[in-house]
Parts: C-alpha cells; structure tokens; sequence
C-alpha cells in the first residue's frame, strides 16, 4: 500500500485511492462511526479533511441536480449552435455575433439572390408547445409594425426545421451609444440630442404597445451616419406575452446594471420599466457609468443597491472623477431630470418617453425643467399615498388587457389592428382612473382575471374581462357619477375597439348623459366624438344629429382649439363621405387641410398624409382622378420615406392608388400598385383584418380589369377559407367573385355568390350607394342572366341607376355602366328595341366620360354586335366586333377571354355569311382557349361548344 | 472502423449514430420534458468525431462508453470556446443576469467537470466510465450496471462517490 501511495499521489499531494477508499467505508454508516474509521485508515490529515467535506456532500442531495443541468445547459447550447453556411430559409448563416440569456444572433445574408442584404437572425431558446409557437408568431405579427427610422427593422421570421422560432432583423453596423459619444468626442448638447432620438424610438414603441424592457448601450447603436438605432425588441416583447409570475425565469436576458427595480423583484414590466431604461442610459452618457455598478461576485447586493440605494447624482460622479463633462453642467436640472427618470417607484418617474424627451428639450433650450427633486415631489406622492393600487393598476390593466389578447385569437387581432388606438385607452385610463374603492376592486379583478395563471386552460376573451369590469361599474359608484362617466368613456373605447360598435355607442351616450348632468352641457368635441361614434355604428340619424350640433357650437364658441376643430372636421368629413356626400366631404376635409397646415401635429398624423389621404379620397370620389392621383402619388413617397417601404400605410395607399390608376384607365401602373399592395398585406396582415381583405379585393378589381378573371376566380378559390370569419371580407369576397364569373358566363355560380354578398351587405350600407353599388349591380345583372329572378333583377338595376343619377349624375361612369347593364338584360329578354335604346344612351355617356380606349367601350361595342347577332344581322354585327377586338387589344392581356370571345362571335358571323373557311381559321385558333379558361358550367362553354359542332359539321360535309 | 467499408461497419455507423442521439435525448429528457433541441447537428458531430478517432469496438459495452465519452469531448470543446469568447469581449458588460444569480458559469462548470472526471482515472477507469455513461449518455444505474456487468450497488457506491467529488470540486472553483 505504501507503494502505490507515491505512484498514486496527485498533484495537491492527495491520494485519491485512499480518500475513496475511506469514503466508501464511512458513507453508508453512522456518521459516530467515521472517527474510529478514520483513525484505522493510513489517510494523512489533508485526506482526512478530504473525506470529511465529501460526506458532508454526500449527506447534501440538493447538489447533485446541479452537475446534470450544467452538462444539460451545454448540449442545449450547442444544440441552439449554427454552422457557417447553413441555411435558414432564404437566409444563409455568416457567423455568431452574440449571445445571451434569451437566444443567440447571426450575421447572416439572403441567400436567394433577391436582396443584397445582410441581417441579424435571433434565434431564441426552443418553445415549449405548439400554443406557445403560435402566440410567437402572433408576436411577430405585432413586431411587424413596429417600424420607425430609429428601430432596427423586424424583417422576417420562421422556424427552424427542429421547429425552434427565429426572427430575422435588420443588421445595424453601429456602436453603443456611450462608446459612440466617448469616441466622438460629443459635447453635452450632441449627447442629449442623441439620447433624445432614443426618447422618441422608445415612445413610438410604447405606442405600438411594446415594451423593450431591456434598454442598454449595446442595444442601441449609432451608426456611421450618426443614426440611433434600436435593437432588440424582438425578444423583450416576446418575453411579454410569455411568463408573467414572478419567477426567475423573467429576469433571463436581463442586463443586471440597466435592470429597474421592478424587473429584479420579478414584477410586472410597463412603459415606466423603459423610462427607468432610458434614465440609466442618460445616466451612463452624462457620467461614463451606470447608476448602480454591479460586482460579478455579489448580485445580491446589486439587486439590493437596485431596489433600495438612491444613486449618486451624475454630477457627483463626475465630480469625483476627470470626466469630458464638467459637474457645473450637470448639476441641478440634468441631476434632477436623471433622478425623475430613475426613481424606484415606477409611478414617479416620467409618464411616458416624450415627456422625458420634453424635459430635456426644455433644458437644451434653457426653459425651466419639470422635474424637481425629490423632497419637491409633495403632490404627487401624497397622492399615490392615497390611492397606490389605483394608479399602478390602471397601466396594469391595458397590459393585461393585452396578454389576454394574445389568448384570443380573433380578438387579438381586431386589436392588433388598433392598438394605437389602444394606446390611447391606456392613456386615458392613466389620466381619469383616480379614486374610489370599487375603482381599484374592479381594476383589481380584471387584473387577475387577465392573469395567465386564470386562463390557462379556457380562452380568455376581451369580452369576459370587459363585462366583468361593466357590471360593477354599472351597478356602483351611484355617488360618483365623475368617476363613473369617464370608466363608461373607457369601457366604450374597448368595446369599440373590439368591434363592438353598438355598445360602445351606448356606454358613450351613457357616460356622456351623465356628465351632462354633473357639468350641465357638452362641448363641441364631446358631441362630436359621440357623433362619430354613431357614424362608426352606422347611426346615421343619430350621427349626423350631434354631428351638427358640434359644428354649431364650434362655430358659436372662439375658444375652441385648432385641433379640435380639426378633429370635428375630420368627423363630419368622414361622415359625408361615408353618406356618400362627397362634395360636403371634400369641403370638410379642406377645413380640415387648412387648419392642418396652419398647425401641424406631427405626434397625430406625421406629414398630414392622413388628411391628404381623405382629401385625395374625395377627388377621386368626385371624379377628379388627376387632382386625386396627384395628391396620393405624393402620399406614397411621404409615407415611405416616413414609414419605411413595408407598413400597413403603405399597403393601404397602394390599394388606394391602384384603384384610382385603374379608374383612370392606367393598367400596367394599377397591376403594379396592387400586386405590390397584395404581397405587402400577405406578409403584414391576417386574413380577417380588414386590411388584408381590401388589397385582396383591390388587386381582384385590378385582374378583372385587364381581362384575367380566371386570375381572380383563382385569387379568390385561395382566399376564400373556412379561417376568414370576417363578415364583410366574406361579403366583399362573394360579391367580387360573382362579377368574375359574370364575365366568364358561369351566371348561376355567379348569382349563388352575388346573393350571398348582397344579403350580408345590403342591412349594413343599404343607405350608401357607394359600398351597395358594386354587388348590387351584379347581383341584379346576374338574377337576371340566370333567369333566376327577372322581375327583381330588372328592379334592382333601376333603382340602382336612378342611385347613380343622383348620386353621381347621368353622365357618369356608374350611370352608364347600369345603363350598359340594363340593355344586357334587355337583350337576354328579346327586347331588341328596348336594349338598343339603353345601348345608345349608355353610349353617348361613355363618349364623356371614358376616353376611346377604354375597356368598358369596347364591351359596350360587343354588345351591340351581340344585338345584332340575336336578330341575324350578321353584317352589321360585324364592323362592331372588329371595334371592340380593337379597343380590347389596349387594355386586355392577349388570350384573355373577352378577345378570344369576341373573336370566336366573328366566326359565328363569318359563317352565316358564307364566309366558312374564315370562321373555321377563326374558331381553331380561339375555341378551345375559351373553353379552357371557363368551367362546363359558363354559358361561354355551351357556346363554343355549339359553335364546335356547328363548323365542323360544315368541314366534314 | 473505416478500415473495413463492409457492410457490417456500415451497420455499426447507424447503430452508433441511434445511440449518440439517445445520449442527448437522455440527457435533455432527465432535465426538461419540454425541450426539442437540434440533436441532429449534435450527434452528426459526435458521430464525426468517432468515425475519425478510428477506433474499433469490442463489443457495445466499449461502443456505449467511446458515444458517451465522444459526447463529453464535443461539449467541453464548445464550452472551452465559449469562455474564450466571453474574457475576450467585453466581459463585465455581457454579465447575464440568469449566469450571476445561478452563481455558476455553466462554461467553467463543464471545464471543473471534465477535469475532475481527469482526475478520477487516478482512482479507476471504472469509475470514469461509469461517470460518463451516467453524465453524458444519460443512463440509469441499473442500465450501467448492466452495460458493465457489474452489481448495481457498485453503480450506486461509485456514483455516489463521484457525485460528492464532483460537487467539492465546482465548490471550490476560481
């Protein structure tokens, strides 16, 4: 044994043989056992002391799951490793550039050859279950929007074969903003303009209702150009929706020396985490280090600095230190506006990212700062003395309203849509949910309510957590009908946001007609916003009732604001329009155009290009296409430029210009414009918003226009799924779809879809003959051409034409269009008489109103050569077919089916004139184009079935 | 085992990739039901590795130990570089909040780990076999026992040897 003692002997002069030699005797006895057993053994002391510290671990169990979870972290880790060159999607892996706690990133470049870009791939830890894959990628949905010339850009996302979520964003080739200014050499002013883009790149975020919980140097960049630039919002809003309880889990990815004091005590994070964030950068730009440095050894006391320590002011820092900024500067208001944005009460620091950047605007311009030091501070912390839960809930509840969004899908996505509207509700609520008890009991319950713990397992929806909170506001605070007004004012926004419009017009009217009873009377923007609230549900009469009375108090009183007045402006302007009333439309907008110009909010509308918008709207309305295109096309470059080149704005304005270019007879720009808008919307929106219908519907308008209905049937048949909910896309959908198989002749398909259009829409708009307009004229040609309901058809086109009349006057393109129709259905009738006459008259209003070759003359040149076919007048069907082939060739893509139709109508004529061998050349080369692009069911494929047998036979005679 | 490209060694590549990827399963499913992971870039490593070391095996006693020790290599490899990685770039700045409070550095804990297991093959190469079936192939003791042909108490006992070892060990890092 003495031998093997020195051979076996290590480096610390232990022999390892014996320690467990030893170990094994003592650990299975009782431990008053082991100094007996020591003393027999031939371990020296150190060994002894050895065996000792390993039973004693032994004895530990808790220590052992912590080698597993080290080797476990590991292969995680590796798992998560990409290789230079992999592919992710179109994606081609470059190299790491980081990692942390919630996921790594790399460089990567799109490897598709479509862009040279390159780009960031985040790729986060793997997600549990298949719930929580979906909620990500309703996340990214969110994060979509998020774009704003200070945020680096969310491009893409997906998952990894392995079903591991990425994001994709853009690439920033910057420094952290500290760095940045030390490098530079920036002086006090050029670091708090600096920081003031941050300010505003945060603020827009909290607008989108996204909190970045995890501001710090290294996430927000400047680039060469000087450009700030955010990063990482990914994963913070992820986190968001994620795991709200209070475990450590939340506080992965957390930087400890910019976390706030709630984040390390697991609390839930605000906008006010952010302002804590933003407080802690300025802090570190001012003094070159952050508010509470932390020593790798001893988080603990960091966590407690954090939660209870003031921090030195920077002008103290800089005091004790040679820093580039002189203490003087910084004493006193930036110490102040530091220490505001710090403090350890979410509640006291800034309400929100704007008003630090004001302050600090203040102080670059030499006013007098808002922020005062603590001890000055009296109001406000006597008043969170008072009501603390109050104040705190209210934020709390508009977050929470939104983690049970995410619950429910369709919901969510109505308030995806709206969620800077929401933003607004948060704020209101911030500003009016003040006191009473049962205040705070409700907030409280719908808090909990919201809590993921409570719904797991049932789907939340907004709706139980409003009603939940309207039930006892409605059956409480009798005695403070203040409080209970603005709660009401509250809850109607929600509801409308949900898209509950009769509610919301009901609980407004009740809060109102209670603070009519406290104050006596409403202002004009009260009976303005209650107005439009009627319009949004489609009150009219109720609408234009308080719309007026707005407008006259407006015009009575001096005192009320530019923007209020633009506000109301805006209200009756879009109430017109909606009335269909165009020209009071456009003399509101101008109002409101005008008042704009004089007093720009950009904070509103940036660019005023949503006045321009409704402006722009109302030329094209009037028929004024050039003055519209005009002010639209100008729109577009001001919202790229603003917005970046894929926004939902800018989805919305190519729809509108491709509508307007196609009206103008301007083809190849309008298949531009709605291609692009389309493929915009596929990859911003899902498929029940609103949005994404209108640039379906909008791009179907565009295919139908140029001849490709087969296209639209096709866009369509993609379209319609049993996923779209939304009413009025399934409307829109089915009425669209029956003016594509109009055009290819499938009238019984086509009124089958017309009619269920039409039923859906007419309760809605049977008022406004703008939005009736297009499925009724459908539906009514339809009812008739598949002798479904003559007498109704015939009706309804009438009633439709005397609409256009009076809406847009006889000689317009709708009047003549239903004009064009009415002599169709006469022509189906056998009223050869009757259907000239309309054909005339509807020609004498396409003579003003389209120019010569426009598509919509040469069908109206094909109808009066089917006129003349029905009563075998083959000559004189002739000269009118070559002129609608003509006009065709301008605007239909070749092989479409009016050309190839018309084409195989001439052979029809050319054989009954003798002209056989002509019409067999003729029928050859169209028929069967014709019958491959309709179904058997396409009063075409009969046709040119029978027009087939008919010239065939003559060959084979 | 390159030497010979019969079909048998073909055989014995798939067979010895099935069981690298049981190790990771194993590993990851001791610790979180929940996780997918990307084994397969794991494994096709681990495997490569093998391959290359040229070894041939025994029986698959020999077969399970070189997959689990092939798996002990690749981790250690990763976790040395990530350390590298984390001195060299702005070390303090980088401090992850979850790394301080789990006071451990998951890369210097497979590094204490890997070399206590060194110096365990002072004690016996039993011993280290049958940490590393336990730690990197993710086996339960009576498989070990099994795979080793050796009683399960002796499992138990050196396991639990191993264990207190390895926790003194990371106790005393830095």
């Amino acid at each position: 044994m003495s031998a093997s003692n020195e051979n076996e002997t290590n480096i610390n002069g232990i022999n390892l043989i014996a320690v467990k030699q030893l170990f094994d005797q003592c650990v299975d006895v009782d431990p008053s056992e082991w100094p007996s057993l020591f003393g027999q053994s031939q371990c020296n002391e150190v060994e002894i002391i050895q065996v000792e510290e390993l039973l004693a671990l032994a004895a530990n169990e808790q220590q052992h799951s912590q080698h597993e979870s080290i080797i476990s972290q590991q292969l995680q880790d590796l798992g998560q490793k990409m290789m230079p060159n992999q592919r992710l999607g179109p994606y081609q892996i470059e190299h790491e550039i980081g990692r942390g706690g919630m996921g790594i990133v790399f460089l990567a470049h799109r490897a598709d050859g479509l862009y040279e870009q390159k780009v960031a791939i985040k790729i986060t830890p793997s997600f549990a279950s298949q719930e929580e894959l979906q909620r990500f990628h309703l996340e990214r949905q969110i994060l979509a929007q998020l774009q704003h010339p200070n945020i680096a850009m969310l491009l893409d996302g997906g998952t990894t074969p392995d079903n591991r979520p990425f994001l994709v964003m853009e690439y920033v080739n910057g420094e952290p903003i500290t760095s940045y200014a030390n490098s530079h050499n920036l002086n006090l002013k050029q670091r708090l303009k600096l920081f003031c883009a941050v300010c505003e790149a945060v603020n827009f975020a909290h607008d989108c209702l996204i909190v970045h919980r995890d501001l710090k140097p290294e996430n927000v960049l400047v680039t060469d150009e000087g450009k700030v630039k955010l990063l990482d919002f990914g994963v913070s809003k992820m986190l968001q929706s994620e795991q709200l309880s209070g475990n450590t889990t939340m506080q992965q990815g957390l930087t400890l020396a910019y976390a706030s004091p709630e984040q390390v005590k697991g609390e839930r994070s605000t906008t006010a985490t952010d302002i804590y964030g933003l407080g802690a950068l300025l802090y570190e730009l001012l003094c070159a280090t952050v508010p509470h440095p932390v020593k790798t050894n001893s988080p603990e006391q960091a966590i407690q600095n954090i939660c209870l320590k003031e921090p030195l002011h920077p002008s103290q820092v800089v005091g004790k230190t040679a820093q580039p900024l002189h203490y003087k500067a910084l004493k006193g208001d930036l110490d102040n506006i530091v220490a505001q944005a710090l403090r350890k009460e979410p509640v006291l620091r800034y309400a929100s990212a704007i008003d630090l950047q004001a302050d600090i605007q203040r102080y670059l311009k030499g006013q007098a700062v808002l922020a005062t030091p603590r001890g000055h501070w009296y109001r406000l912390t006597k008043f969170v003395k008072r009501h603390p839960i109050s104040t705190a809930l209210a934020g709390a509840l508009v977050m929470a309203l939104n983690a049970g969004l995410i619950i429910s899908l369709n919901l969510n996505q109505q308030l995806v849509a709206e969620r800077d509207q929401l933003q607004k509700t948060q704020i209101k609520l911030e500003q009016q949910v003040v006191t009473a008890d049962q205040v705070i009991d409700m907030l409280t319950d719908m808090f909990r309510a919201a809590s993921p713990n409570k719904a797991q397992g049932k789907v939340l929806t907004v709706d139980d957590l409003v009603n939940t909170a309207l039930a006892q506001i409605q059956t409480s605070l009798q005695d403070q009908p203040e409080v209970k007004s603005r709660l009401l004012t509250v809850l109607s926004d929600v509801h409308y946001y949900v898209g509950k419009d009769q509610k919301a017009v009901e609980l407004l009217e009740q809060a109102l007609t209670l603070k009519k009873q406290i104050k006596g009377a409403l202002t004009a923007v009260e009976l303005g916003d209650l107005g439009n609230r009627y319009r949004m549900a489609g009150q009219y009469d109720n609408a234009e009732k308080y719309l007026q009375q707005s407008m006259t108090l407006l015009e009575q009183t001096r005192e009320t604001s530019v923007l209020d007045k633009i506000k109301i402006y805006s209200y009756l302007g879009l109430y017109y329009n909606e009335r269909s009333d165009f020209e009071q439309a456009l003399r509101f907008f101008t109002l409101q155009h005008q008042h704009w110009t004089e007093q720009p909010n950009e904070e509103i509308d940036p660019g005023a290009t949503g006045v321009r918008y409704n402006l722009a709207n109302s030329y094209r309305q009037l028929q004024q296409q050039q003055k519209a295109l005009e002010i639209m096309t100008s729109v577009l470059a001001d919202r790229q430029r603003l917005y970046g080149k894929t926004h939902p704005k800018i989805v919305e304005t190519l729809s509108w210009l491709a509508g307007a270019y196609m009206e103008n007879n301007q083809m190849d720009y309008a298949l531009e414009a709605s291609s692009h808008s389309y493929q915009l919307a596929q990859k911003l929106f899902e498929p029940n918003m609103n949005r994404y219908f209108e640039s379906v519907i909008t791009h179907a308008e565009v295919l139908m226009a140029i001849g490709e209905y087969q296209q639209a049937v096709a866009l369509f048949a993609a379209e319609i799924t049993p996923a779209v909910t939304n009413k009025r896309a399934k409307a829109y959908y089915d009425a669209f779809l029956s003016t594509a198989l109009l055009n290819l002749g499938d009238y019984q398909q086509g009124v089958v879809h017309a009619r269920q259009g039409f039923d859906i829409l007419n309760p809605i708009y049977k008022d406004s003959i703008a939005f009736m307009y297009e499925v009724q004229s459908s539906y009514g040609l339809l009812a008739i051409l598949s002798d479904t309901d003559i007498k109704q058809g015939t009706a309804m086109l009438q009633t439709l034409y005397a609409g256009c009349v009076k809406q847009w006057g006889e000689q317009s393109q709708r009047a003549g269009l239903i004009m064009h129709y009415l002599g169709i259905s006469e022509l189906h009738k056998g009223e050869f008489t009757q259907a000239q006459a309309y054909f005339d008259k509807a020609a004498k209003t396409f003579d003003q109103v389209y120019d010569a070759n426009h598509k919509q003359r040469g069908a109206l040149a094909q109808s009066y050569g089917e006129l003349y076919m029905a009563q075998r007048q083959w000559s004189e069907a002739l000269p009118w077919l070559q002129k609608s082939l003509t006009i065709f060739g301008k605007s239909q893509a070749p092989g479409t089916l009016p050309i190839t139709l018309v084409n195989a109508m001439q052979a029809e004529a050319l054989w009954h004139m003798g002209d056989k061998r002509q019409a067999s050349v003729l029928l050859k080369r169209h028929g069967d184009t014709i019958i491959n692009q309709v179904t058997t069911e396409s009063v075409y494929h009969q046709y040119t079935i029978g027009l087939q047998q008919l010239i065939s036979t003559n060959d084979n005679r | 085992m390159m030497k010979d490209k019969d079909g048998g060694s073909l055989e014995l590549t798939e067979q010895l990739y099935q069981e690298l990827k049981g190790c990771a399963n194993r590993i990851l499913a001791n610790q979180n039901a929940n996780l997918t992971l990307q084994t397969t870039e794991v494994v096709n490593e681990a495997c490569m590795r093998l391959i290359e070391s040229d070894s041939k095996f025994n029986d698959k006693a020999h077969l399970y130990r070189s997959a689990a020790k092939a798996m002990r290599h690749l981790l250690i490899d990763h976790a040395r570089a990530k350390a590298t990685d984390k001195r060299g770039n702005n070390a303090v700045k980088t401090a992850w909040m979850d790394d301080l409070l789990s006071g451990t550095d998951e890369n210097i804990g497979l590094i204490v780990i890997d070399q206590t297991i060194d110096e365990m093959q002072s004690i016996s190469e039993r011993l280290v076999s049958i940490v590393e079936l336990h730690y990197f192939a993710g086996f339960s003791q009576p498989k070990i026992a099994e795979l080793l042909s050796i009683g399960l108490a002796t499992v138990e006992r050196e396991l639990k040897f191993a264990r207190s070892f390895l926790s003194q060990r990371l106790q005393h890092q830095e």
